[in-house]
This record gives C-alpha cells, structure tokens and sequence, in this order.
C-alpha cells in the first residue's frame, strides 16, 4: 500500500524542498519510491493534521509544537549531512 | 556583526537595493529567522540559510555573507546555539522551485575542500566564481 510522506519546513519553500528530493533519491536507489506519495507544506499549516494521523509518515526540517514531536522524524540531518543515514532507515522502516 | 538579526539585515538590505526582493522582505525574513532558525551545522562549519515567503520577493537571488568573526544562531529543528560563518540567503519567488540550486548549495556546504576554499576567499569575485563553479548562479 501506499504511504503518504509529509514534508514539512517553516516556509514549504526551501528547505522541505532540498528534504524530499534527499528522500525520493534514497528510496529511488532502494526501489521503493512507488510505495511513497511525496507530499509538501509548511508546518503552520499542518499541526493539526498531523494531530488528527492524516499522514503515514511526516519529516520535518524545522521546530515542531510539542503535542506532535513524537509523529515527526526530525529532517535536519538530510540537510546537514551528519547522520543522514539514520533518517533514511526510520523513514524506511515505516513503509 | 553584534548578532544574526544584524547580519541578517545587511543582506537583506544590499537585496533590496539589488531589486530582487521588496521593502517587505527584510522585516518578514528577520521575523522568519525569530520563528523558524535557519542555522546548520555540518561537520566542517555552521551556516544559516535564512529564507521566507516568496510574496516578498520580485525575483530568484542567492544573497552570500562571509563573516569575519563567527555568529551565533539558533539551527532549525532542534533549536541548538551554533556558531555561523556562513550566511546564504535565499529568495526564492516560487514555492518548491530551484531543487537543482539547493541540491548544489546543500553539497557545497557537505564539502570540507570547498568550504575550506571559501572560507580562503580573497575578495567576493573568487567567491561568486567558486560557487559558479560548483553550479550555483
């Protein structure tokens, strides 16, 4: 089945943009992109969506209000380079 | 520089002069880096990559600020005091456009040979060129 994969960034402008295309090349190299629908935004717009479980899996590049933290895989590391990899297994081990 | 507000503005301000981004810009992304901090730090050196809405902004820039003597920031995500050197600005007039620019900067700061080469820079022509050369225009 499908999973949805929200990205989420303080402006889903730049950094959710750089965030997705780190992933989709991972699970492209792993041949599971068609397992994934990429989904993008800003957090703001997203909290309580988030709250209500409407996406599978969720990779944010920016702070999260606390009642969420625990949904959210924290995407910095895809930007920075330290630790990518370890992102990539738990966004992998959700599919 | 006294803080990343100070820095901040300075590029927002030559933008502004440059024509790539309106009056509003400057307030919006000085409140942005207030809201959601900016700050990354790879292995080799802190950078901040300070951006916000494309409403602000008349057309595709990359501001760039070398700092003499490093500033603090706070780095997105986790919210950590981090110490910058670096400062790219971004405006960006569309929303999930220009991957291929920010793939390029996202890799050039992941360089350690490249940073160290900016970081030697001379004067802002060899650093327009260095990043040129790495695809970044």
């Amino acid at each position: 089945m499908t999973k949805s994969l929200m990205v989420v960034c303080g402006t889903g402008i730049a950094t959710s943009t750089i965030a997705t295309g780190k992933v989709k090349e991972y699970l492209a190299s792993v041949g599971k992109t068609d397992q994934v629908k990429f989904l993008q935004s800003k957090i703001a717009d997203e909290v309580s969506a988030i709250e209500n479980g409407d996406y599978d899996i969720i990779v944010s590049t920016t702070m999260v209000p606390s009642a969420i933290k625990d949904k959210v895989i924290n995407g910095v590391p895809l930007l920075t380079g330290v630790g990518t990899q370890k992102v990539f297994e738990v966004i992998e081990a959700k599919l | 520089m006294a803080d990343n507000q100070e820095a901040l503005g300075q590029i927002a301000d030559q933008m502004t002069r440059s024509g790539a981004v309106k009056d509003s810009y400057k307030s919006a992304v000085l409140k942005r880096e207030v809201d959601f901090p900016t700050g990354l730090a790879t292995v080799n050196i802190g950078i901040a990559m300070p951006h916000t809405d494309a409403k602000h902004v008349n057309y595709d820039q990359l501001g760039v600020l070398r700092l003499r003597e490093p500033v603090s920031f706070l780095q997105m995500g986790d919210g950590e005091k981090i110490q910058v050197k670096f400062v790219f600005m971004l405006a960006l007039k569309e929303a999930h456009a220009q991957l291929a620019m920010l793939q390029k900067l996202i890799a050039l700061i992941q360089d350690e040979e490249k940073i160290k080469q900016l970081l030697l820079a001379e004067n802002t022509d060899e650093i327009i060129e260095m990043l040129n050369n790495v695809g970044i225009e």
